[in-house]
């Protein structure tokens, strides 16, 4: 194995103790009033599903009920598209509410300070203006900067709070920029540690964005050539714990 | 409990099995739900309807050994909601740390030692600022050995978005680990703000 490997395998054991840790709590015993209230209430939701008040057998409901299942069955709409989770996944968790804004992103944006796009000084760019929003309509924006490297020019640009996902971060910077984009490929792992990537065309520009820890970010190609790919590599940090 | 007894007990649902589940799950759910809610009454309550939930729904979960990933998610849901309801984004206080949890107490012996408790450590209070999303899939992945495209099932999102979110948390876990960080991104504070 690697030494990267190696850390990356040792970086994993220690995330699984530290939650073995926190969710492996032994209480005294879990207590007796909560299973009496679970309890309570299954024995009551089963008593009132085919029973009217009177305790009597509701054929009708009974009825009524097939008569539903029929038609959702005849209709040919699916009553599960979870094969673990069924309806309980749609309603009663809420588990499947579009993720608008992830919360994540925004919390982490909240509570995160301070910050300056990412180029390293090995790559031979110089950031020539940041905040750069001369190239972007008016209104809100994403934080983006330019640099340039001889007769190159790179726009870097980012987003941590409204995307919710590479190709929505992309196709809202084409339309900050007022590019179409062309996604090249979907959305791609970059190694097997997953990190994703995906490489679009802005106009005739070429891009590539990015997932990092505290967002989105995105590379696009102004003027010159340059090797994005190269580039994104050169500085992507990964935590890669086998899957 | 092994998984095969805990597909046995969630296959019978009845009143005995129940209570078996209830009393096998019942500590790693509220401190799941704690950890999102950082209230003990609250994470009673959630605890007390994610089990609720769960057994008058469970035949509808098709692989009976994941009751206690398919619980956790239900908890974390509810518990997610619940912070929604009342306005609130997620705590990130000063650990506190859980009647009966491992604290960690374990004697260390060697300088490894000592450094490798230092690191859980650290990563434990990273988990617990993690925002509740995040800490869903984490344990998910890393507790409940879920695959992505199960956590994707169970939670009933892309696949996409989990990998997402476990980006992201494993960035925050990494720093713990790893202080010299990467790139913060910055909500442009100039005129370009909406």
């Amino acid at each position: 194995m690697t030494h990267s490997g190696e850390r990356r395998q040792r970086h994993e054991e220690i995330v699984r103790e530290a939650l073995r840790r926190e969710l492996d709590v032994v209480p005294p015993s879990p207590p007796e009033q909560a299973w009496s209230g679970i309890r309570a209430a299954i024995l009551s939701k089963r008593e009132r599903s085919f029973f009217s008040p009177g305790g009597v057998f509701s054929w009708r409901r009974l009825t009524a009920a097939a008569a539903v299942l029929l038609l959702l069955a005849g209709g040919g709409l699916a009553l599960s598209r979870s094969p673990l989770l069924a309806p309980l996944g749609r309603s009663g968790c809420d588990s499947a509410q579009p993720e608008a804004g992830d919360n994540g992103a925004m919390e982490m944006c909240a509570e995160e300070k301070g910050g300056l796009p990412p180029l390293a000084p090995g790559s031979g760019f110089a950031l020539e203006q940041a905040g750069e929003s001369g190239l972007l309509t008016e209104g809100e924006h994403y934080p983006a900067a330019l640099y340039r490297r001889g007769d190159e020019t790179l726009l870097w640009a980012c987003d941590s709070s409204s995307s919710k996902d590479l190709q929505d971060f992309v196709a809202e910077l084409g339309r900050q920029l007022g590019f179409e984009i062309k996604m090249a490929s979907g959305e791609r792992n970059y190694n097997q540690c997953e990190n994703l990537y995906l490489e679009f065309t802005a106009g005739e520009h070429p891009g590539i964005a990015w997932c990092e820890a505290e967002g989105f970010q995105a590379y696009l190609v102004l003027s010159g050539s340059v090797d994005l790919r190269a580039l994104w590599e050169s500085g992507v940090k990964s935590f890669c714990p086998a899957e | 409990m092994e998984q095969e007894r805990v597909a046995r007990l969630a296959l019978q649902n009845d009143d005995a099995s129940r209570r078996e589940l209830f009393e096998a799950f019942y500590g790693r759910t509220y401190a799941s739900a704690y950890a999102i809610l950082r209230h003990r009454e609250s994470a009673e309550d959630i605890t007390q309807d994610a089990f609720i939930k769960a057994f008058q729904n469970i035949s509808q979960l098709r692989e009976k050994e994941k009751f206690g990933a398919w619980l956790a998610a239900i908890a974390t849901n509810l518990a997610r909601n619940h912070l929604k309801r009342e306005g609130r984004l997620f705590l990130s206080g000063e650990p506190i740390e859980l009647p009966g949890s491992a604290a960690g107490s374990i004697c260390c012996s060697t300088e490894e030692q000592v450094m490798r408790e230092a690191e859980i450590a650290r990563v434990r209070s990273a988990l617990r600022t993690l925002p509740p999303e995040q800490y869903q899939v984490v344990i998910m992945q890393y507790y409940y050995d879920l695959k992505l495209s199960e956590i994707a099932r169970l939670l009933g999102i892309s696949p996409g978005t989990v990998k997402s979110r476990l980006f992201r948390a494993r960035g925050r876990l990494l720093r713990a680990l790893e202080p010299e960080g990467g790139y913060i991104c910055q909500r442009d504070k100039g005129g370009g703000e909406g």
